[in-house]
């Protein structure tokens, strides 16, 4: 074996040909991440400011209760005034003990117990909707709440 | 002389190019990018009373230890009938609570507070919860003020019995009263 050093005026090109596989790999990572929103809002909702608020760590506990005025394109059928979304449809403050009972049933025992109803209202909301919604969640026995605001 | 010529033909040809599958992997990756926003889900988490237990769960306790916080139709702030700016509502919260020189208006002891909230069909949610983060952050101040005397560390460094310990000396309260007349 002899080592012979080359001439340095024949340097070869980098190859970008593993440029692709590396940018796939980081592709590969964003797409396993990104969660895709599963719900789509069909109320407008800007939630407001505070400053002691905390994170919810576990995902699969939280049940998502959407409170707003309805988006310009249900506003025909739905009206103007604040409305409540549960899953996927707009529905009345009545089907909150279905929604929590359902909720509830696609979860384990123990999780049942540590389960929060995240609140995400909007800011010209009043309290008269909001409450019946407290009201209803009591009802049902879901008492953890989480008023979903940024900091 | 033509043998190498032809072999450089044939790899030219063989090679397959790559150049643009990087663009392409750039475009998808920057989509994805744009679509992952990981913000966590963050707010103010509260324990809403049993429903059987209305303000009735709280016989017989003492006028003193009840600090009333009213909200009107307009999400103005009132404390014993006296207006009062949402930025001084922390301190008055936590004087109330801790009632560090013994004022005989002020709670007997940190564990005997309670925080009433009063508001009406009105009242405007944001202005709500701004006041509900005010009361809390009083709590959380008087928690981390005790955590520093007590263990010479932040709050958010305790474990989970130091903590226990101090809930138990200070905890945290709070009623709410809809629509009262």
């Amino acid at each position: 074996m002899k080592f012979i050093k080359k001439k340095s005026g024949n340097r070869p090109e980098i190859s970008t040909a593993s440029l692709p596989d590396i940018i796939f790999m980081l592709l590969f990572f964003f797409m396993v991440v990104t969660v895709m929103r599963e719900q789509e809002l069909m109320v407008n909702v800007s939630v407001p400011q505070a400053t002691e608020v905390e994170k919810l760590e576990n995902k699969s506990l939280v049940d998502h209760i959407y409170i707003g005025e309805p988006m310009p394109k249900y506003q025909n059928y739905y009206g103007r005034s604040a409305r409540v979304q549960l899953n996927n449809q707009i529905s009345e403050v009545d089907d909150i003990a279905a929604f929590v009972y359902a909720c509830n049933n696609s979860k384990t025992e123990l999780d049942r117990s540590r389960a929060i109803a995240s609140l995400r209202v909007d800011k010209k909301v009043t309290m008269g909707i909001v409450s019946d919604v407290k009201t209803a969640l009591r009802k049902s026995g879901r008492l953890k709440v989480n008023y979903s605001s940024v900091r | 002389m033509r043998n190498k010529q032809r072999g450089s033909r044939r790899q030219q040809k063989s090679q397959f190019n790559t150049s643009s599958f990087a663009d392409i992997a750039f475009l998808v990756l920057i989509f994805f990018l744009v679509t992952a926003s990981k913000t966590p889900e963050q707010g103010i988490k509260a324990k809403l009373p049993p429903y059987n237990c209305d303000i009735g769960c709280h016989f017989g306790i003492k006028e003193r230890n009840i600090l009333r916080v009213n909200l009107d139709e307009k999400g103005q702030l009132f404390i014993n009938k006296k207006n009062i700016p949402i930025t001084r509502l922390r301190k008055i919260s936590k004087e109330f609570i801790i009632n560090p020189n013994r004022v005989e208006a002020l709670s007997e002891k940190p564990d005997r507070a309670i925080v009433y909230f009063y508001y009406k069909k009105e009242t405007p949610y944001n202005e709500y919860l701004t006041t509900m983060n005010e009361v809390i952050g009083a709590y959380h101040e008087i928690w981390e003020e005790v955590a520093f005397e007590r263990f010479g560390y932040h709050y958010k460094h305790l474990n989970q019995n130091e903590k226990r310990s101090i809930w138990n000396n200070f905890p945290k309260i709070i009623t709410e009263v809809e629509f009262p007349n």
